[in-house]
């Protein structure tokens, strides 16, 4: 009788917990990387934008950093800035170094990102 | 009683170990494939890795579609290609979700769109000032200036045509960054970073 328990629990010891524990192995700790892959990080944007032109630490730990689209090239679909003024990106980091907030200053439009990206 | 407890242990044995070999996913298979280093370096001709970026961003898409999460597929497909906790798989992850994110903010992933990417094809841009474009495989290095990059999965990224025709060869502020990643992480030569160096 003891044998047979013993196999029994080992069985269900074996089963119970596979699919959920190997779905968790194979897939990862999804929660944690999604935060890490959704939210644009300090390193992460110079890997896409390049070491910003600006930055300024603020006393509650914010690091403020700004690209400023110097060549204009890239601006529009024609190939050129309009108007006359300085595109600029800010980007604020909070103190874990991710994004909390992004400002696009002048030449604002649909798919700022390129302008950054091309710079 | 006993030889039949036995019998259902074997069964449930079996079982586990059926299922254990469908673990993995196709996404996360076919980026495998996709990706491995030894099939990219295998490749001939110029532009001969671009097709896979349309597909490796297809699977991806797909992969999200199907509940998935694409950052775990990734991982998995490194583990199934073997370069798991390289830095090359750390390049290829962190590009290729870059690509998913632009080709979402792009408008790429239409049905239209996907059906283009499952074929290896530029997809047609439906958002924003590009729309009515195709959005190619662009090298974030340039193949003129670094041709050992040239058929890196991980040096690709979709952009508007205009705007690929318009980058030429030049390398950008981001390029130069990125080179020097790669260098520092051995997956780009001294040759290879002093030429986009000079080039900068």
């Amino acid at each position: 009788m003891k044998c047979k328990l013993i196999l029994l629990c080992l069985a269900f010891s074996l089963v119970a917990e596979s699919p959920a524990q190997r779905n968790d192995l194979t897939r990862g700790d999804s929660k944690k990387e999604k935060t890490e892959n959704s939210k644009l990080t300090y390193e992460g944007a110079i890997r896409l934008y390049g070491p910003p032109d600006q930055e300024k630490q603020m006393k509650d730990g914010t690091l403020i950093c700004t690209w400023v689209q110097s060549d204009g090239v890239y601006s529009n679909a024609n190939g050129r800035v309009f108007g006359g003024d300085t595109t600029k990106m800010i980007i604020f980091f909070g103190p874990n170094g991710v994004m909390k907030d992004r400002k696009f200053v002048n030449g604002a439009i649909l798919c700022p990102d390129w302008q950054f990206r091309l710079r | 009683m006993l030889r039949l407890s036995a019998f259902f242990l074997c069964l449930l044995l079996s079982s586990r170990a059926g299922s254990t070999t469908q673990t993995n996913s196709t996404p996360a298979v076919a980026l495998a494939s996709l990706t491995d280093p030894a099939k990219l370096a295998t490749l001939k001709g110029e532009r001969a890795a671009n097709p896979r970026l349309q597909k490796c961003v297809y699977w991806l898409a797909y992969a999200e579609e199907q509940g998935e999460k694409p950052e775990a597929v990734l991982d998995e497909s490194a583990k199934l290609n073997r370069t798991a906790g390289t830095p090359y798989a750390g390049f290829v992850r962190w590009g290729l979700l870059e690509n998913l994110k632009i080709a979402k903010d792009l408008g790429l992933l239409t049905p239209e769109g996907m059906a283009e990417m499952r074929r290896v094809k530029s997809a047609t841009i439906t958002k924003g000032q590009y729309a009515g474009q195709e959005a190619e495989a662009d090298h974030v290095i340039p193949r003129a200036v670094c041709p050992e990059l040239q058929n890196q999965v991980m040096n690709l990224e979709l952009l508007p045509a205009s705007l690929n025709r318009a980058k030429s060869a030049k390398v950008t502020e981001r390029a130069r960054v990125f080179a020097k990643e790669l260098y520092e992480a051995k997956l780009l030569s001294e040759r290879g970073f002093e030429a986009i160096d000079k080039a900068y």
